[in-house]
């Protein structure tokens, strides 16, 4: 025989099993909609090689890594850094009229780093800024300067404001930065495109914009394989600035994720 | 939640009016990112290699507003550097050329690109380049003939000639010229040496010639062949200026027909005997103290003189002295003994002690401002150089020695020296050698060819020697044999002795002790000249 105590009992634990489930339920979805999942990381390699028509072409090698943060529900932060070097191919121009000597090379260094906080709901997109610094060395022929400090360096500073929307399968995405140049005028250029992401693994970027006031237009292909255990993704891209000495780009770059191992679309939008 | 749809719509309305918004740009801003160059054209022009390198060049360039940074890159050997300077928006770049001794002759096409660089994305961390401009340098460093010898030979008789210069393998040769007359047959010997085969000339001056088809332009040339008429000297005497005990060195002028004779009278002198109207002036004298030897420049412009312990020049007109240069580190007890001038003017001074002692040969190169230690250590030795200047031979050793030294060998070509092989002491009589160096005759009395293959003996009772300009004969003063003798030393005798050309000549009057002779440039006249007088008498 079941008591009225026994009852009561029962009735209070399935209810507080249900409030208990209802608690849970409720906290999983609040942290479904946290800005950054968890603190993670990225490393990687990029590459890229520049053609401009009738001048020389160059290509850049480097390394870049990231970490990003939690703050709280709604925010996150980031810090990224990078260092690369570029080597204009200056026998495009050079004429070979003895062999026997060598031409120069030409060289730009760069070290650059960046912090960003943003604010995110993985649901509707996110809104953030960003402010970097960067160093570019040079190393060509007998001498070589930068226009703005008559000297072989130049100090960049860089503000960015970037949003980005999650409408389904596609991210829709601007963004603008203004960076200014030592001793010189400030570079302001603007970014949109849409990502699609057919499969959760592929992300597929078109993207538009303007740098220096010409058009610039680009795709990219990100895909992180499933068989490398969504810990390794890799991109490649197309991107030309459409002026007078036409100027495209091919760009390639690895990237490993430590301890993240999800979709790339989870990735995109939970944990960058 | 029912608005988040609405949110989405209007976010991507936003977005894609954003994406439209992109095309209006001025893509046809192309100055932006534009050089201008002020000239894309740098001529250096046409030098020797011994000319100063030609000024550097200064070019402007304009650079867009957009150009971050300029790149100046070169190619090719002929530019030192290319560099750039910023004035605002305007940089002038300075083109260096190399000096052209550093490059060497030849035809240089330079290229200069100036690249304006703009930043490459938003944040600006890699350049991606604007436009190149192209400045095509191009410099022409010509080969230079500098020197030929012999520089004076007979009319009518054709002859060797050895030519110095630099570069002269950089063009392909289609000729050499005297003046307009091709010359017979050319070898090109190595960079700097060139053999010339000319034909019979008459008397006159005969610029030498090369002809590149490769070369912009006539290549210079400083050479010049003088083909003298004969200038026949009756035979006569003249007198000393002050008392002389031993002669040092006897010189014959033929382009200003004067004989210049070193002597040790009133402590060491030179005299100057000019030949003009039919008779010799007296002598125009300068005193060189401790004078040692004499020798002239290949151009015959300058006396290289040497003293126990200086060297200096003399002007070969006035015998206006120069400044005169200390030996550095000469040994004690040491002095300058003998000099011989190549065709480049470089100088072998040997240096005597006056015992069985090496001690160390000297080099100078006329218009240099010191003498300099060659690698080389000979005992007492005396130079003799060959009439084409291409080549000495030394030989060496004091009284004293049992055992010969080796003989040496110098070649203009290399500065080098080199051991013989032979051995042979010296007598008082300097080697002697034919104009090409075919026949080297030792002490006056062993004759050898170029390889040093010994041919066969003259007196041993010579005193003296000297070889006529075609090096077919050598004339000898033998008092013993009562004067001068002729032998024909083109033959090869299998070591015997050679046999005199006709009987002794007795000269004009005797000359005296420590005879030296020389010879004018037609072969006609032989000068002796010993303590007594000088004796002037035409060849038998």
């Amino acid at each position: 025989m079941t008591t009225q105590a026994q009852r009561i009992s029962r009735g209070l634990l399935a209810a507080m099993s249900l409030s208990g489930m209802a608690v849970t339920g409720m906290a999983q979805a609040a942290d479904a909609q946290r800005a950054v999942q968890a603190t993670n990381f990225e490393f990687g390699l990029t590459a890229s090689d520049s053609d401009t028509k009738g001048s020389t072409s160059n290509g850049t090698f480097g390394l870049a890594g990231a970490a990003i943060v939690p703050l709280g529900s709604w925010f996150g932060a980031s810090v990224e850094a990078g260092v690369s070097r570029t080597t204009a191919r200056t026998s495009a121009v050079l004429v070979d009229t003895e062999s026997n000597t060598t031409r120069p090379s030409c060289r730009f260094n760069n070290t650059d780093a960046r912090a960003s906080l943003f604010a995110r709901r993985p649901t509707l997109g996110k809104v953030a800024v960003s402010y970097g610094q960067g160093r570019l060395d040079s190393d060509c022929g007998d001498q070589s300067v930068f226009v703005g400090t008559g000297a072989d360096k130049l100090d960049t500073d860089q503000l960015t404001l970037a949003l980005e929307a999650y409408l389904w399968d596609f991210t829709v995405f601007a963004a603008r930065t203004t960076t200014e140049l030592e001793n010189g005028p400030e570079l302001d250029s603007d970014a949109y495109g849409v990502a699609w992401y057919p499969f959760n693994s592929l992300k597929v970027t078109l993207s538009g914009g303007q740098l220096y006031d010409q058009d610039s237009y680009g795709i990219e292909l990100e895909h992180q394989p499933e068989f490398m255990g969504d810990g390794l993704s890799v991109t490649l891209g197309y991107s030309v600035l459409d002026r007078e000495q036409e100027i495209g780009t091919i760009s390639f770059s690895v990237f490993y994720h430590f301890g993240t191992k999800v979709p790339l679309k989870i990735r995109d939008r939970h944990y960058r | 939640m029912h608005y988040l749809p609405a949110l989405r719509r209007v976010a991507a309305a936003s977005m894609i009016a954003l994406l439209a918004g992109c095309g209006g740009s001025d893509s046809e801003d192309g100055a932006a990112t534009q050089v201008e160059l002020s000239t894309q054209t740098v001529d250096f022009g046409s030098i020797t290699p011994l000319d100063p390198a030609p000024a550097q060049v200064v070019l402007q360039a304009q650079l867009g507003k957009d150009i971050a940074h300029l790149a100046v890159v070169h190619s090719g050997a002929a530019i030192q550097s290319a560099t750039s300077e910023l004035n605002g928006r305007t940089a002038n770049i300075t083109i260096v050329p190399k000096a052209p001794i550093d490059v060497g002759p030849g035809v240089f096409n330079a290229t200069v690109a100036v690249t304006g660089y703009t930043c490459g994305d938003a944040a600006c961390t890699r350049m991606s380049a604007g436009s190149t401009q192209i400045v095509n340098v191009s410099y022409q460093v010509s080969p230079l003939v500098q020197q030929l010898a012999p520089r004076i030979v007979p009319a009518n008789t054709a002859g060797d000639l050895a030519i110095r210069g630099i570069g002269m393998q950089r063009y392909a040769l289609s000729g050499v010229r005297l003046g307009d007359v091709a010359a017979t047959e050319y070898t090109l010997i190595s960079d700097t040496e060139l053999r010339v085969k000319f034909p019979a000339l008459p008397a006159g001056s005969y610029p030498l010639q090369l002809d590149a088809p490769g070369h912009q332009g006539a290549i210079p040339s400083t050479a010049t062949l003088i083909v003298q008429a004969p200038q026949a000297l009756a035979a006569d005497v003249l007198a000393h200026p002050a008392t002389v005990g031993a002669v040092r060195a006897v010189l014959y002028d033929a382009e200003r027909q004067a004989l210049l004779v070193g002597t040790d009278a009133s402590g060491g002198s030179v005299a100057r005997y000019e030949y003009a109207g039919g008779g010799w002036s007296p002598p125009l004298v300068q005193a060189v103290s401790q004078l040692r030897d004499i020798a002239v420049s290949s151009d015959g412009s300058q006396l290289v003189v040497i003293a126990n312990t200086t060297l200096n020049t003399l002007d070969a007109l006035t015998l206006t002295p120069g400044t005169a240069l200390s030996a550095p580190n000469l040994p004690e007890n040491a002095y300058l003994k003998n000099l011989a001038l190549d065709i480049l003017d470089r100088a072998v001074v040997t240096t005597g002690i006056g015992a069985s002692a090496g001690t160390p040969a000297y080099g100078y190169e006329l218009g240099g401002s010191a003498l300099f230690l060659n690698a080389v250590t000979l005992n007492n030795a005396t130079p003799g150089m060959s009439g084409d200047r291409s080549r000495a031979v030394l030989v060496q050793g004091d009284p004293s020695l049992t055992a010969p030294p080796l003989m040496y060998s110098y070649s203009a070509s290399s500065t080098q020296f080199q051991s013989t092989g032979i051995a042979v002491l010296q007598n008082t009589v300097a080697p002697l050698l034919t104009s090409n160096a075919s026949r080297v005759i030792v002490n006056g009395q062993r004759v050898y060819d170029s390889n040093f293959f010994f041919l066969g003996t003259l007196p041993d009772t010579t005193v003296a020697a000297v070889v006529s300009p075609d090096g077919t004969r050598v004339y000898t003063y033998d008092p013993t044999a009562g004067g001068i003798l002729a032998f024909d030393i083109s033959a090869d005798m299998d070591e015997a002795a050679y046999a005199p050309l006709g009987a002794v000549t007795v000269p004009a009057a005797v000359p005296g002790e420590g005879v030296k002779m020389a010879i004018s440039s037609d072969g006609a006249t032989l000068f002796l000249v010993g303590s007594a007088q000088i004796v002037i008498q035409p060849t038998p």
